[in-house]
């Protein structure tokens, strides 16, 4: 069923942040809309098909609640870039479409107490350490290659392995959702091309929009808060966003071709075919489940292992210079994920699968699943900007657990196709600009830069003030990039 | 036949034209390696045989395509030249290229998104999306 395009007119407005597709607005909708954008943001996506998609993402069965949206959205291929369902556990259905083929691509970031005026004149040879040290774009394989056996152990045991096997520290583990292992992975459910394409990238970033960032402490909102997370001001930070590589990709690939059969085996009736599902209940469903916590355990030690680079080129470079030059771990989040949780809808206490994609986990002070050292603060949320731009650590709040499913964005939010920006921006000018600016750039592929160049994208500071003045996350720091690496 | 790229905000797709099932699929591909900047290198001639169904059309397109970008990945091989049959539900043949001399964008996966193989002016037509 296609719509016609969607209009402002069509949304109701609940507050400056907060905007309703009414579930009357089409007779298949199982629930309504929930937008959270200022006017500006919701109009840079009108031309999009982002919100028909949110729209028909309300027909997954089982929905439990509004589909929401976040600030960040964009259109995406069936289930918009942003979005967030629940649907019923365990009957309810689960769908590879609304959670993404790169399952479990997130961030992870470290911090230090290295300040920035120390850390400057190495900032060049700490770019090209990170360079050489963390494989990133194509053709280049992972730091790790491993047999299938010890494969199946790596998917199983996600941040577990990379612990026993000398890549982990316990408190990255700790400071990692879900502690880096996602229970009910199973290995078997994982095809042999799918382990074929991730058994050589393990501990690489791979190309697109992922990248190691070294950035900058720039501003701190709240002391304490910022405290608890390890974060100094005017200290080194790195980010790194990746995800789970062709594995995961394959997994995804797998399971939207065999759920295909699932339309007409259970019953289902979907507006695209990309938002193909299985109800939790049935073999293909476990199956399903089972292999996506595998990928995502894989991607949890994709980022340990480059996590785990990251560290020795800061130690080469700094450690016969300076104290104080060790990461520690803050936080690791999934931003395309399907989570098994618990959240109180419509008054009830209702267990779901929360599907995420293009959105983040963001749980309030004293939520399950949080650190110790993080209970009283809320889980950390991190927000990369793109690139050139601001990056944010937010927190969860205990509204995002009641309005957002305990939810909120997870970055800019493209703009512009990359045919655009490709067009409207050369690569090497690109380059030079933010050299200028004092960031270190070490690119495989001047095109890519283009393809990232922050015009493509909204702007995060927008973004951000979104999602803080709708209550569902609140501000702890604001980092400023010095290095970027990317495929 | 023929593609052309068309714009998608975050991936990249393509509209396919062919004057029958066979050359739509030698232009998806050509087009998904347009998607990719796969430029194929003149080292020596990897041939592989293709045997797949699919319960339609489109799932036989995408599973197509799926194999293209699995020798894309694991073995850093691209493939220029596609002397293959596809009937609805079945393709076979040879797929012939070589060692990738550069992969600018590596696709992940090609979508169901909107994919419907129809008739046209033109013999058969699609529009697909690729995750980049």
């Amino acid at each position: 069923m296609r719509a016609a395009a969607m209009k402002l007119s069509d949304l109701r407005k609940i507050s400056e942040y907060e905007w309703e597709i009414p579930r009357d607005h089409r007779r298949d909708m199982r629930g309504a809309v929930r937008v959270f954008a200022t006017a500006d943001l919701l109009s840079q996506v009108m031309d999009d098909k982002s919100l028909e998609q949110a729209v028909n993402a309300t027909t997954l069965p089982g929905l439990v609640g509004p589909v929401i949206v976040m600030p960040d959205l964009h259109q995406g291929y069936g289930f918009p870039i942003g979005g967030v369902a629940a649907t019923e556990f365990p009957h309810g259905a689960i769908s590879p479409g609304a959670i993404g083929y790169d399952i479990n691509c997130g961030v992870r970031l470290l911090a230090s107490r290295l300040d920035i005026a120390s850390a400057r004149p190495d900032m060049e040879a700490l770019a090209n350490r990170l360079n050489a040290y963390c494989p990133s774009g194509v053709g280049r394989a992972g730091a790790v290659s491993l047999n299938t056996r010890e494969l199946d152990r790596l998917l199983r045991d996600g941040s577990e392995w990379a612990l026993q096997h000398g890549f982990a520290t316990k408190l990255d583990a700790i400071h990692t959702e879900e502690g880096g292992r996602i229970e009910g992975a199973r290995p078997e459910q994982v095809s042999e091309r799918a382990k074929a394409r991730g058994r050589n990238q393990i501990g690489s970033l791979g190309g697109g929009n992922h990248f190691v960032e070294v950035d900058v402490i720039d501003e701190i909102f709240d002391e304490a808060t910022a405290a608890a997370f390890g974060l100094h001001a005017g200290c080194l930070a790195l980010q790194i966003h990746c995800g789970s590589r062709g594995l995961g990709h394959q997994v995804c690939t797998d399971y939207v071709e065999q759920f295909q059969s699932c339309i007409s085996k259970y019953g289902i009736v979907l507006p695209d075919r990309e938002l193909v599902c299985a109800p939790m209940d049935t073999p293909e469903g476990h199956a399903y489940l089972g292999a996506m916590r595998a990928a995502a355990n894989f991607a949890f030690v994709n980022r340990q292992i480059l996590a785990h680079a990251a560290r020795r080129a800061f130690e080469d470079t700094f450690k016969s210079k300076t104290g104080d030059w060790e990461l520690t771990q803050v936080y690791d989040i999934a931003h395309n994920m399907g989570k098994i949780e618990v959240h109180e809808i419509a008054g009830r206490e209702t267990k779901v699968c929360v599907h995420r994609k293009g959105a983040t986990r963001a749980f309030g002070p004293h939520a399950p699943d949080l650190p110790p050292q993080y209970a009283a603060h809320g889980q950390p949320v991190l927000v990369p900007g793109s690139m050139g731009t601001a990056s944010w650590v937010l927190a969860g709040t205990k509204d995002s657990m009641l309005r957002s499913l305990g939810s909120s964005c997870h970055g800019a939010g493209r703009v512009w196709s990359r045919t655009k920006a490709k067009r409207e921006v050369q690569g090497e000018q690109l380059r030079d600009e933010l050299e200028a600016r004092g960031i270190a750039i070490r690119a495989g592929s001047l095109r890519g830069l283009a393809e990232e160049a922050p015009a493509a994208y909204k702007d995060v500071d927008s973004v951000v003030d979104t999602v803080v003045a709708a209550g569902i996350a609140r501000k702890v720091a604001r980092l400023r990039p010095v290095a970027v690496i990317k495929g | 036949m023929g593609f052309t790229e068309i714009e998608h905000t975050a991936d990249c797709g393509v509209r396919v034209w062919g004057e029958d099932l066979t050359s739509l699929f030698v232009e998806a591909a050509r087009g998904m390696n347009h998607c990719a900047g796969a430029q194929v290198g003149h080292g020596p001639r990897v041939v592989r045989s293709l045997q797949i169904e699919a319960s339609d059309t489109e799932g036989l397109l995408v599973s197509f395509l799926g194999e293209l970008i699995f020798a894309q990945e694991s073995d850093n091989v691209g493939f220029d030249t596609f002397d293959i049959r596809v009937s609805d539900r079945r393709a076979a043949g040879r797929l012939a290229g070589a060692l990738l001399e550069n992969l600018g964008r590596p696709i992940k996966a090609v979508t169901y998104h909107n994919l419907r193989v129809s008739r046209s002016a033109r013999g058969y037509e699609t529009q697909i999306i690729f995750d980049v």
